[in-house]
């Protein structure tokens, strides 16, 4: 047993998360005492490692990626997941989909063909958590540069991965397409740090969009909801009756543009948006000699949460409504990196089509 | 802000305005030039975006027919042109190169930028330099604990430039581990200002300072300038114009081939934290935005002025307005980055290519002397002595 590998990934743990983690983790039977000592972290490891080497059950590559996985599902934010959706279903097998033991059986055997690895999957929820290891050289060595995580929605064309190494990329979705039954899987242009939120958008991608505002959580099913919002906010404003906003017309409109166009429920969360912008150059007459250069523009919004960040842009005055179409449907596009390029035909005008 | 149009005679240098006076009817060069300091550095305390006072283009030309734009200012008074080529150190001749100093400690590494006033008794003989070391390094063992008093090794020395400046370098390296890791390297120095001007009685003036390596390392070196040399020492900070012309520095001079990423990135700070969204940062390829800026300056080479700058400025918001419909003159830039140098708003500095350190510095020291009004009126009261 590798307890150098095991300390460092029991001390990643946060110490309050450690106990919950260790429960999850099912591979070591863990009392009180070994918490209670107090002190600081380092000490409770060591308890830990003790515990596991006393305990006489080998503690093997495969149960470290376990303890390992739930990290990963506990912390899940620190890591940047890509989309990939699959296409061309073809009705092969619909059971390997169902529980997480199949699932680790059909994909290990795809991907045996190909490399040795370790692979473990869990159910959490209504999602699969993969981790899968691979291994070039020795079959015994924690090799942490070759690891990958893969969250998978069963029954749905969607899969979110941790960045994979180029050399191994073409085999492992390829073994992933033989295992759930798809002919085709690419890359949607959509990462960030939250799954569930990438989820949603993916999700929101491919369904209709005007019957999906409610399922979309953008309008309230409930209709007292909405009026104990408004009550809420005006309850606030009228807290000092001696200021007269004198833009009460302006902020109104702007308030109802952004709740007409992006909802009222709390937008998912991504952390980068980036528009690509290859279209003519527009400087407004200062500078006429750039009228048939090209001009490139990469823009990114930033934060922690963008989406709400660019509903807040008009209220706030920066933005000006109504936005430009590739702006409103943000939130439905599924993606977040959009290119906006123009056609160059001749006769074409200077709408920037999206590609 | 008031834009005065109807009123030229005033001066009014804040940014965003269109007019500015002639300085050739001031009498009184030395009340003229602080006056202007004064009003500048007055506006720059307001920590306002430079919303809503965008150049147009039709005031542009009516100030085009006052023939406002074609004076020079010399660059004690607050320059609205600057020169981005170097009188003399630049010039490729070889023989000027082969006695250049050698800057390669300041490339490639996170610099902070701090201005200093003018230095009380420094002497840059051996001797004297001799003292400053001891001193130093008698500093660091005194706010060293005792466990690690004797870490550091200190080293003063000065580097002489090709037109006999002299500028100061520290370093201090720790004893146990070769590199950098861990040592502190910093430049006092002053590249622009005229050459007699360093020494002013008692004072010597090295407005700049740059510094890399540990914070604690930083605070201590900082602390003895202070203690040694009766000065103050004032972390530097960047405003969107003084951006905007580092900007065009590193756009005028950007061939350096060794960066993969040939972009001119501009940060702008989003006031909306809370709600998520924290900058929005535009990335433009090199050669677009060195076209787009010969196509609004006439000469950039010698005369780059501050009104063709916003113009530049005005253009990419136009654009962003067209297609996104943000108005971009109401956030603040706070980083630009060039293939050749990265400047932030907190007085960061990365400078990527040896051969460009001079202007570099050239620009940067210029900066310093437009913060602290002490070097300034020193050096217009010399004037007026003539």
């Amino acid at each position: 047993m590798d307890t150098d590998v095991l300390r460092k990934i029991l001390g990643r743990f946060k110490l309050p998360d450690l106990r919950q983690a260790l429960e999850e983790w099912g591979c070591v039977a863990v009392d009180g005492e070994v918490f209670v000592g107090g002190g600081p972290k380092r000490g409770v490891v060591d308890r830990v490692v003790r515990a596991c080497q006393r305990q006489g059950e080998e503690i093997g590559l495969e149960e470290l990626g376990t303890l390992d996985l739930v990290y990963n599902k506990m912390y899940s934010r620190s890591r940047t997941w890509n989309a990939y959706h699959f296409t061309g279903y073809k009705k092969k097998q619909n059971d390997s989909t169902v529980s997480a033991d199949v699932f680790q059986r059909s994909l290990g055997k795809q991907l045996f063909f190909y490399f040795r690895h370790v692979l473990c999957v869990r159910q959490y929820n209504d999602a699969l958590w993969v981790w899968l290891m691979i291994q070039d050289k020795s079959s015994t060595m924690w090799t942490p540069s070759n690891i990958v995580h893969m969250v998978y929605y069963p029954a749905s064309p969607y899969i979110f991965t941790s960045t994979i190494k180029a050399e191994y990329k073409k085999y492992i979705i390829q073994a992933l397409l033989l295992t759930l039954g798809y002919s085709k899987a690419q890359f949607m242009d959509l990462s960030g740090r939250d799954v569930e939120s990438l989820a949603e958008l993916a999700k929101r991608k491919h369904s209709q969009k005007g019957s999906s505002r409610v399922r979309h959580n953008q309008e309230d099913a409930s209709p007292e909801s909405r009026t104990s919002r408004k009550r809420r906010k005006q309850d606030e404003e009228s807290e000092n009756e001696d200021v007269i906003p004198e833009d009460a017309e302006d902020r109104q409109w702007r308030e109802e543009y952004t709740r007409d166009t992006f909802g009222d429920e709390p937008q998912p969360i991504l952390e980068n948006v980036t528009y690509k912008l290859q279209a003519s150059f527009k400087h407004g007459g200062v500078a006429p000699s750039m009228d048939d250069q090209p001009f490139h523009m990469t823009v990114k919004f930033s934060g922690s949460n963008v989406l709400e960040g660019m509903k807040a842009l008009g209220p706030a005055g920066i933005a000006e409504p109504p936005f430009p179409s590739y702006l409103e449907s943000l939130p439905h596009v599924g993606k977040n990196t959009i290119l906006l390029a123009e056609r160059r035909k001749p006769g074409d005008g200077d709408d920037g089509g999206n590609n | 802000m008031p834009e005065d149009i109807d009123t030229p005679d005033h001066d009014v240098s804040t940014p965003g305005t269109a007019v500015t006076s002639s300085p050739g009817s001031d009498m009184n060069a030395t009340a003229d030039s602080y006056r202007n300091t004064q009003r500048r550095t007055g506006a720059r305390d307001t920590p306002r975006g430079e919303g809503g006072a965008s150049l147009s283009a039709s005031r542009l030309n009516r100030t085009l027919q006052m023939g406002y734009l074609q004076r020079k200012y010399t660059p004690y008074r607050t320059p609205r042109t600057r020169s981005m080529v170097s009188p003399a150190a630049d010039r490729t001749n070889t023989q000027e190169v082969a006695a250049q100093p050698d800057w390669s400690g300041l490339v490639r590494c996170s610099l902070n930028v701090h201005h200093v006033t003018p230095l009380y008794r420094c002497r840059l003989d051996r001797a004297g330099l001799k003292q400053l070391s001891g001193g130093l390094s008698l500093h660091l063992a005194q706010l060293a604990t005792a466990a690690d008093g004797n870490l550091y090794r200190v080293a003063v020395t000065a580097k002489e430039n090709t037109d006999d400046r002299i500028a100061l370098e520290i370093t201090v390296k720790r004893k146990d581990t070769t590199g950098r890791a861990g040592s502190l390297y910093a430049v006092l120095c002053n590249m622009e200002g005229e050459v007699s001007q360093l020494e002013q009685g008692a004072f010597t003036v090295l407005p700049l300072l740059l510094m890399t390596g540990p914070g604690t390392l930083q605070n201590a070196v900082v602390s003895w300038l202070e203690q040694r040399f009766d000065c103050r020492v004032c972390p530097m900070s960047f405003q969107p114009s003084d951006l905007l012309w580092a900007m065009a520095l590193g756009l005028i001079r950007g061939n350096n081939e060794k960066v993969k990423k040939q972009t001119l990135d501009l940060n702008y700070d989003v006031p909306l934290k809370e709600a998520g969204l924290d900058k929005i940062s535009l990335q433009i390829p090199i050669k677009h935005a060195q076209a787009l800026l010969s196509s609004v300056a006439q000469d950039t080479e010698n005369d780059l002025q501050l009104d063709e700058l916003y113009l530049f400025r005005q253009a990419l918001e136009n654009h962003m307005f067209d297609y996104f419909r943000i108005h971009l003159d109401t956030m603040k830039l706070s980083l630009v980055a060039t293939p050749v140098l990265f400047v932030d708003k907190t007085g960061r500095l990365k400078i990527l290519s040896v051969d460009h350190v001079p202007a570099v510095l050239r620009m940067m020291t210029s900066f310093a002397f437009e913060r602290s009004p002490l070097t300034v009126s020193l050096k217009a009261a010399n004037e007026s002595r003539w």
